[in-house]
């Protein structure tokens, strides 16, 4: 499993590894769905669904990361959509995000997550790619 | 050891404790509740805090004190409106999250024979749980009149009563409310879910006055031994969560411009009298405005049940107060009065008798205060005091503060095994996810006696009253 639940004494936090800028988006987002919804996403990959754009133009590679994993929950928030990235763009000198997919029917949530917080967030990109994020819950 | 002790319940973080530390830090606590402290981070956001510009006085921290982002919870700083900041990371996500208390006319007896039928009912009137949609509809028109008038729109429209206006804080409408300051994203996110409980540690309890501290001030504020009682805690839900996540992306900008570094990203302000801190202050007194509106028409949902069950009794509002805000407010800094900005995240505000925010109701023995405990666990009631006033910005706690984390929580006891356990107490648990209920178990939180000791003890506040859960329901 690329990622893992970090302790937190009233939330909880996420730490999440890929080779690259473009899977880390992609790992993240399975991770806060993972830790949503369960197993939601091995299961819904044959599934189709309405194809969506989600475009970010940030400061920074931090805010970058922790700006994706708050437009999908605004995602699930207002459609009731999981929305899963099939093709990743991220230009690292603009710090720009272009991620296309699909939304999915979400299934019934097993937690809550009311935002994705930059308190103690982290991004290396050396020896591998990692995102440390904490979900305020 | 990095605090000193002051005296039984006061600790010192000195300014050396971490560089660029403007002031000190004061904790409020007794040896149970530091204990533990220093191996989490919540000292250190104590003393990220003391970093800001134009900090005054001490980094503050309650004895619900713990790890939160950017201030600890339980964190209060009041700033400067000349050389200050504000912080989005300082008033939180859940703009207006808090907790009012409602009483009825009825004794614990009356309630006992029907408690898992009224709890049954307030649990199906009240949506309640991940993503739960409103009971209302309203339009985008009417949302925006919500951001305006807070609970004074849910009075007009008929979810709630007019004297319920003057029991909650700031009379129910905080006044520079700026609607155009919230973005689209934050409105999409809110117009479903007014008159909703949401998920967590949010909750709503029957509860019995078990025992009364002050019979005058008691008297005074309408509270008898015996009496039962209605808690709510929640607060602005989906909008308010987008409008403080919008303004970090504003302020994290505003830092550049401005020439401020924090230790903390999630601490990123801006001037108080910068065009960005005005614009943040409209849109979280806008999200403050619909925290209070949805505690009200959760309320009157709540009023509506009782009325099913026991047609001649009516709830009164005893009040109704916000723990995740900032305010301007006026105080007493090296011998001056002057406006100061006040962030409590996860910390009431309490001012004392006399004070002139106050309405009449209250003038006389000081601002409510209330602290609800853990599941199936008791509350307390207080009153706000002149040492709070004059020590710390006229701030005190807000709950028990958690010890444990979730997940920790989950390992330690199963669902049914705590259910069973409250229900022994005499407690009857309803939620809409099975697993909050194991994270919200007792244990998970400090001994909420303790924290509202330490209150008492610093007199900071002062406890009037304590009650008991009957039945909670949890999202």
């Amino acid at each position: 499993m690329p990622w893992v639940e970090l302790p937190h004494t009233a939330d909880a936090g996420l730490e999440i590894k890929a080779s690259d800028a473009e899977s880390l988006i992609t790992e993240s987002a399975k991770a806060l769905c993972s830790f949503i919804f369960g197993e939601f996403l091995e299961t819904s990959k044959s599934q189709s669904g309405e194809e969506y754009v989600v475009e970010l133009d940030c400061i920074d590679l931090l805010e970058l990361f922790v700006s994706w994993l708050n437009e999908l929950l605004f995602i699930y928030e207002v459609k009731g959509k999981i929305f899963l990235p099939e093709n990743v763009e991220i230009d690292l000198q603009g710090v720009k995000l272009l991620a296309r997919g699909t939304l999915q029917d979400a299934p019934r949530p097993v937690r809550a997550v009311k935002a994705v917080t930059y308190g103690g967030a982290e991004i290396k990109s050396e020896p591998i790619w990692k995102f440390r994020v904490y979900l305020d819950l | 050891m990095a605090l000193k002790r002051l005296d039984h319940v006061r600790w010192m973080l000195e300014k050396d404790f971490k560089a660029g530390m403007r002031v000190t830090g004061l904790i409020y606590g007794d040896s149970y509740i530091i204990q533990g402290l220093e191996e989490e981070g919540a000292l250190e956001q104590v003393a990220n805090v003391a970093c800001l510009p134009g900090i005054l006085k001490h980094s503050y921290a309650m004895p619900d004190i713990h790890w939160g982002y950017g201030f600890p919870i339980g964190g209060v700083a009041a700033f400067s409106m000349e050389e200050g900041i504000i912080s989005p990371g300082g008033v939180g996500y859940d703009i207006s999250c808090g907790v009012r208390v409602m009483l009825t006319f009825l004794d614990e007896d009356e309630v006992a024979s029907c408690i898992d039928e009224l709890a049954a009912a307030i649990f199906s009137k009240v949506p309640c749980g991940v993503g739960s949609k409103g009971a209302l509809k309203i339009s985008e028109a009417e949302l925006l009149e919500v951001l305006k008038q807070g609970a004074a729109w849910a009075v007009k429209k008929g979810y709630g009563e007019r004297e319920d206006l003057e029991c909650i804080e700031d009379g129910g409408k905080l006044p520079h409310a700026d609607p155009s300051a919230v973005s689209r994203k934050a409105l999409e996110r809110g117009k479903p879910q007014l008159g909703t409980l949401g998920s967590g540690n949010h909750f709503l309890e029957i509860q019995v006055i078990d025992e009364v501290y002050d019979e005058n001030v008691a008297r005074q504020l309408g509270l008898n031994l015996g009496q039962v009682t209605v808690m709510i805690h929640c607060g602005s839900r989906g909008l308010g969560h987008q409008v403080c996540d919008d303004y970090i992306k504003v302020m994290l900008r505003a830092m550049n411009k401005y020439g401020i570094s924090v230790p903390d990203r999630q601490l990123c302000c801006a001037p108080l009298k910068s065009e960005e801190a005005k614009s943040y202050l409209g849109a979280m007194q806008a999200a403050a405005n619909y925290g209070l509106a949805n505690r009200e028409v959760i309320g009157q949902l709540v009023r509506d049940v009782f009325s099913r069950f026991f047609p001649k009794t009516d709830l009164k509002l005893l009040y109704d107060v916000s723990h995740n805000i900032a305010h301007i407010e006026k105080h007493e800094v090296d011998g001056k009065l002057m406006d100061v900005c006040v962030h409590r995240k996860g910390a009431t505000r309490a001012f004392p008798p006399g004070h002139p925010s106050l309405p009449e109701k209250f003038r006389q023995v000081g601002q409510p205060v209330i602290i609800p405990g853990s599941m199936g666990t008791e509350s307390y009631i207080l009153v706000g005091t002149k040492r709070g006033m004059e020590e710390c910005f006229a701030s005190t706690c807000h709950g028990a503060g958690r010890v444990m984390s979730r997940r920790s929580a989950m390992k330690d006891e199963q669902a049914d095994t705590v259910l069973k356990r409250l229900e022994e107490k005499g407690i009857k648990v309803m939620a809409e996810q099975i697993r909050t209920v194991r994270e919200e178990i007792p244990e998970a939180y400090k001994d909420v006696s303790r924290v509202v000791d330490v209150v008492e003890k610093a007199g900071i506040s002062r406890k009037i009253a304590r009650v008991r859960p009957l039945a909670v329901i949890k999202g």
